[in-house]
């Protein structure tokens, strides 16, 4: 008997959560619940409320092909329909399985796209969408390989899952000329500075976004958007521009990883005269830091050129952990952008007058300095054109300060720091799973002083933070507050990436370096730190929260925690 | 010499002895042992013969008219080309014949009786046919022969053929004496044929003689024909008599048949469309011989009368009158066959087809299932086997209380006979006299899905057509004065659209849609659709497209030009007084000018500017984005990809456009925008010193 009422419940079949009466003469049941629109809902369900007496209610068949429209848009292609009876007083739809991708076939030319790297496809439902992404996703692949006018289009099977990706390429395409829209005041084809292409070369979409990047970044119009068209002789590019008023006053209230509370008033003058240069005026007070500093890109010859004088003054507070000190800088120097291969760069080079005050700590309390300041700053197009999620690319700045006894200089210190990033997107996947990156810098000071206390105190090389050492506070390396004359580090990140959902990825690193005493060696302590992150792709920007401990010659001596916004590896 | 003339004397009487001896004694010439050497003979041509008995009886009416009648017992015969055998436990074979004029003729052949004849016959294919025999009776008499023979003969047969179908034979033939005087003979017979579940019987009954035959039948035809499982012809009447001495006939012929279809699919299941449609074939054809061959000509009219179908929601009824013409084995080439077709179908009251239909997988679609009112197809014509014209007439009052589809159809359906097919053709004309037509709820900003997304379809192999090919060339149109009215919740008032569209079998559908001007609204102001014209082309996505919107500010007035195609359309934006093109699409987009938007509202400004001019930006979305407030807008050239986010509501917003995946930027900074002068920034710098720093704020911001 009992194993007759086990036998009985054991047969009736489970009502699933999920089954829907989604109008009273339509059921509709699946292993998923699926949400329609409100205009879905009424072209399946009728809308009583309607003025229109031809839509308050729709005829079951016309309603259910409008449904099986539905679910195909969200992957359900084999659904089975129990019409309604006379004992069976609902329309049953079942939903059946979703259809997911299986196989992409390429069809008419080979995977110069790296189709085969592609992720989140495979297994994906197969919706209209779906064929929609990777077509454009292939468009712009083949624009970054000088395809410049591909024609794509793409098939499913609703029942294998299997997708065909039908390609005709078009020919090779070089861009063979920009058009440029006058920009009020300006002198023409002055964007041209900006370029990450070189008209004549294969045409690369992802370089026009670069481009525009370079623009928005420099300000000198509000926006600026490129148009292309694709004729015989190549690809014909229209550059149009909204220029906006040139003056930009600004308030700003924040926070940054030097301090927590951040003030500033800025004003800048983004179009001063016909070529283009830029004027730019703040003050910024962090708990940290504060600054006023006035400097220009004074665009001087008469012709359309890269070329700038940069001049800048400076006064500077600063209030670390291990110093307190007042700096006036001014600057007169020379600068260019330029172009190089895959890569584009910055080049500066003139005087600098600086004015050190060392209020506490290590430093000299009143120091002049009369250096030769130069920059160098270089990213690879890669390294630009990822920047907002960054995943590939290589960049490299090195900053020198040459400074001499006898030439108007209390000091003889000549300081120069590399920094460097390469960034990989390992197996080359699209979009990438796992970015490893690399990070290093070296900082030297060559001076002639006995004492380093007798330099100036941001001549002195620290380390810690989240800038290189993350397992320590911020520039508190050497752990005795003296500052060094030589600072090495080396970090690395493994980042996984494109696979948790509301764009957080975590990641897990290691830094390493240390800090010399001397100039050209470095101290017996060697400071690590392993740790681990989580990275949010937030609207606003990448929010970064760091966990690391950091080492010194293998003995745990700090725990950090570090949250940031904005910044990257 | 003398014994010369005493031996061909001698030999001369004794051929006379035997000839005389013969005509006495015909067994001397036929007798088992004369059978048996013919029989030997015989061989040698490929036909042998056994039996175990045999006999021979010959009757003897005068001296030069005999009758000799063979019995055999347990008679077998085999024939190798064709390979026929059988065996019959008896058979008997009667022949007469009489020497006239030193010349033998055959007067009758009969009685033949064969009682149980098992026979084969192997066909090349080494398929086998086989059978039972029953004849009783038979006989047949030629002309010259005096003698009355009077009787019932009767035929039984069966036979088994290769796809094991069955026939059945049972005739019985009566021939009186008083049918001889008239030379008629009544006959009767039943036929039953059997094939798997297919069964026809046939029971007929007539006479037949010299210049008469006579025959009143009725046929029941069972799984006979698939599209027609059961038919049933009764108290069929056919007639074919002659003039003494003349050599032609007539033909008549009445038939009334019910045939019985089968359940129709949907939606006529869903009709209760009969299942018995009864006709009734009439003929009186003049031919030109008794006796039908190969060279009779035929000429006369047949008559297909279809009875009235009369289902409660669709009533039909159709004549066709055939005037044939033609010698029967020119049949069809050669005949004339001129016919006149007449049919006619009526839905009185469309809102019960409605309600038939309501529930089956047919209904009739929304916004049309709430009209009623009469529909009605006519088709009648003339045609022959060459080539047949039928105008058609299509008439439709259907209304409701906001829709009107008044349609008024004319054209031909033709035949030709090309290559022994036949080849229908259809020209067709359809006017949309008075059209009125509701949109369902409709939002531009989340259009539905209408039709399944053709690129996501299980590939079938193609299948070569085994139907007929129909050429057609239908004509839709709306009257030049008279545009279909479209009411759209989109609209703020009806939407008159002229609509001249031509669909055929060769081509997809080509044609003209063109909107008149009305008023809209258009990016949140009051705004006219000034026209919108469409030209379909193949695909329907390359379709050229030429509209002009008019929007009214009050110190201009701005115009929308709307150039290329259906899939890729480019706007134009044109004013009067003229602004620059970045203004106007500031005003369009924002309502303000360019100088009063911030960043963001630039930003979107030119990315608009850039996908309308790539053609990225559909038809549908542009009317979306012109139907909601717009919160930003993105366009990633490199793709192609046009995404917009629009505010439905307070608080709630929606993406639109081609694809809702994030762009790619190269900031590494971002903005976002609060309002007009606030937002919120991430910066990164680097500084020689400390590396690079991160930075978040909140800004006021204002460019001037």
């Amino acid at each position: 008997m009992h194993q007759l009422i086990l036998l009985f419940f054991l047969t009736i079949p489970p009502v699933r959560a999920d089954d829907v009466l989604l109008c009273p003469e339509i059921r509709i049941t699946g292993d998923q619940k699926i949400s329609l629109t409100e205009v879905e809902k009424r072209l399946v369900c009728g809308d009583p409320e309607t003025q229109f007496e031809g839509w308050k209610k729709i005829p079951l068949s016309q309603a259910i092909y409008n449904l099986k429209n539905y679910l195909q848009d969200r992957g359900y292609h084999r659904p089975t329909i129990h019409w309604k009876t006379p004992e069976q007083p609902e329309t049953i739809v079942e939903m059946g399985p979703i259809t997911r991708v299986t196989e992409i076939q390429l069809v008419g030319m080979d995977d110069t796209i790296g189709l085969k790297n592609k992720r989140q496809i495979l297994d994906q439902p197969l919706t209209p969408n779906l064929l929609e992404n990777l077509e454009n996703w292939a468009f712009g692949k083949l624009q970054s390989k000088g395809y410049a006018c591909p024609k794509i289009t793409s098939e499913g099977d609703p029942e294998t899952g299997k997708v065909q990706l039908q390609i005709q390429s078009g020919p090779l395409q070089n861009l063979v000329s920009v058009f440029e829209e006058p920009v009020e005041g300006l002198e023409p084809n002055l964007l041209r500075r900006y370029d990450a292409f070189k008209v004549g070369d294969r045409f690369n979409g992802d370089l026009l976004t670069v481009t525009q990047g370079r623009v928005s970044a420099a300000g000198i119009v509000e926006n600026t958007r490129f148009i292309t068209r694709c004729e015989a002789a190549g690809v014909l590019t229209k550059q149009t521009t909204i220029a906006g008023p040139p003056r930009l006053l600004s308030f700003r209230v924040g926070a940054n990883t030097e301090g927590l509370i951040l003030g500033r008033v800025a004003w800048r003058n983004t179009r001063l005269g016909h070529f283009g240069s830029q004027m730019n005026t703040f003050i910024e007070a962090s708990t940290i830091r504060q600054t006023f500093q006035s400097t220009a890109n004074w665009y001087v010859l008469p012709e359309v050129t890269r070329f700038y004088l940069n001049p800048l003054a400076e006064v500077n507070h600063r209030s670390e952990q291990s110093f307190e000190s007042i700096e006036v800088k001014g600057q007169v120097g020379a600068a260019t952008s330029f172009e190089h291969g895959t890569a584009g760069g910055n080049v500066f080079l003139g005087p600098t007058y600086s004015y050190f005050h060392t209020v506490s700590g290590a430093g000299a309390p009143d120091l002049r300095l009369l250096s030769l300041e130069s920059r160098i700053t270089l990213k690879t197009h890669s390294f630009e054109f990822h920047a907002s999620n960054p995943s590939e690319g290589v960049s490299i700045s090195f900053i020198s300060d040459l400074n001499s006894r006898g030439f108007y200089s209390d000091v003889t210190a000549q300081r120069m720091n590399l920094r460097w990033e390469a960034l990989w997107n390992l197996f080359e996947l699209d979009p990438p799973l796992w970015v490893v990156g690399v990070r290093g810098g070296f900082g030297i000071v060559l001076t002639d002083v006995a004492q380093r206390t007798s330099l100036p105190a941001p001549f002195l090389q620290y380390l810690g933070g989240s800038a290189d050492i993350r397992g320590f506070k911020r520039l508190s390396l050497p752990l005795n507050s003296t500052g060094g004359l030589t600072s090495a580090f080396v970090g690395t990140e493994l980042r996984l990436t494109n696979l948790i959902p509301y764009g957080i990825d975590p990641f897990i690193f290691t830094d390493l370096g240390g800090i010399g005493s001397r100039s050209g060696s470095l101290d017996s302590a060697v400071y690590w730190s392993p740790g681990l992150g989580i990275r949010w792709a937030s609207p606003i920007g990448a929010v970064r929260t760091t966990f690391a401990e950091g080492f010194s010659n293998g003995d745990a001596v700090n725990f950090q925690f570090y949250f940031s916004i904005g910044e990257e590896f | 010499m003398k014994r010369f003339l005493i031996t061909t004397s001698a030999i001369l009487f004794f051929l006379a002895g035997f000839v005389l001896s013969c005509l006495i004694w015909p067994q001397i010439l036929v007798n088992e042992k004369t059978l048996g050497w013919a029989a030997a003979r015989l061989q040698s041509q490929g036909i042998h013969i056994q039996w175990k008995n045999v006999s021979v009886k010959t009757f003897s009416y005068s001296l030069l008219k005999k009758k000799i009648e063979i019995q055999a017992a347990d008679l077998c015969f085999e024939i190798d080309d064709p390979k026929i055998s059988g065996c019959t436990p008896s058979f008997a074979l009667g022949f007469s014949g009489s020497l006239e004029n030193f010349s033998a003729k055959l007067l009758e052949i009969g009685p033949i009786s064969i009682s149980n004849l098992d026979w084969n016959v192997l066909l090349e294919s080494n398929k086998k046919i086989s059978g039972n025999l029953i004849l009783e009776g038979i006989s047949y008499q030629t002309k010259e022969l005096q003698v009355p023979n009077k009787g019932n003969f009767k035929v039984l047969g069966k036979a088994k053929l290769p796809d094991q179908s069955e026939v059945n034979l049972d005739a019985d033939l009566e021939v009186k004496q008083k049918d001889l005087q008239l030379k008629k003979i009544s006959y009767q017979a039943l036929v039953q044929y059997t094939q798997k579940k297919s069964k026809l019987n046939a029971e007929l009954y007539g006479k037949f003689g010299w210049n008469l035959f006579q025959a009143h039948f009725s046929v029941l035809a069972q799984n006979w024909l698939t599209k027609i499982p059961r038919a049933e012809l009764k108290n069929c009447d056919l007639s074919i008599t002659r003039k003494d001495g003349h050599k032609e006939a007539r033909l008549q012929f009445q038939c009334p048949a019910n045939l019985r279809v089968p359940i129709p699919p949907e939606p006529f299941k869903s009709l209760r469309f009969p299942t018995t449609v009864g006709i009734t074939v009439k003929t009186d054809f003049q031919m030109s011989s008794f006796i039908p061959s190969g060279d009779t000509r035929i000429e006369g009219p047949l008559d297909v009368i279809l009875d009235p179908i009369l289902s409660p929601i669709i009533s039909g009824e159709g004549q066709a009158r055939v005037h044939l013409a033609g010698i029967l084995q020119d049949f069809p080439e050669n005949w004339k066959t001129d016919t006149d077709l007449q049919m006619k179908m009526n839905i009185s009251h469309f809102e019960k087809l409605v309600r038939q239909l309501e529930n089956s997988a047919w209904s009739i679609p929304a916004p049309a299932h709430v009209l009623h009112g009469p529909f009605a197809l006519t088709l009648e014509g003339k045609t022959h086997l060459n080539s047949g014209r039928f105008p058609i007439q299509v008439k439709s009052e259907l209304s409701s209380k906001d829709q009107r589809v008044y349609l008024d159809g004319l054209g031909n359906f033709n035949l030709k006979v090309e290559k022994k097919k036949i080849q229908p053709d259809l020209d067709f004309e359809l006017i949309l006299s008075q059209i009125q037509l509701q949109l369902p709820y409709l939002n531009f900003a989340n259009p539905p899905r209408l039709i399944p997304d053709e690129r996501i379809r299980k590939k079938e192999p193609k299948v070569e057509s085994a139907s007929l090919p129909f050429r057609y060339r239908i004509r839709i149109h709306t009257p030049g004065d008279r545009p279909a009215i479209i009411l759209s919740n989109l609209a703020k008032a009806p939407i008159p659209v002229h609509v001249d569209l031509t669909l055929t079998d060769s081509e997809p559908l080509k044609g003209k849609i063109k909107l008149d001007s009305f008023p809209m609204e258009f990016f949140k102001r009051d705004a006219s659709i000034q026209y919108l014209t469409l030209n379909l082309t193949s695909p329907s996505r390359d379709s050229p497209l030429d509209g002009l919107i008019q929007v009214k500010y009050v110190d201009y007035t701005l115009y929308v030009k709307l150039m290329n195609t259906l899939d890729k359309p480019v706007m134009k934006l044109i004013s009067d007084p003229p602004l620059p093109e970045n203004q106007l699409y500031s005003a369009l987009l924002f309502g303000r000018p360019l100088g009063d938007l911030d960043p963001e509202q630039s930003a979107a400004v030119m990315d608009t500017k850039v996908a309308v001019t790539d053609g990225a930006i559909g038809l549908i979305s542009l009317f979306a984005l012109a139907s909601t407030p717009i919160q930003s807008v993105g366009y990633d050239p490199s793709t192609k990809v046009f995404s917009a986010k629009v505010r439905l509501a307070e608080g709630t917003s929606l993406n639109v456009g081609t694809s809702t995946e994030h762009f790619k930027s190269s900031k590494v900074g971002i903005r976002k925008r609060l309002n007009r002068f606030w937002s919120v920034e991430t910066d990164v710098t680097h500084s020689a010193e400390t590396g690079q720093t991160a930075s978040a704020y909140l800004e006021w911001s204002h460019r001037y």
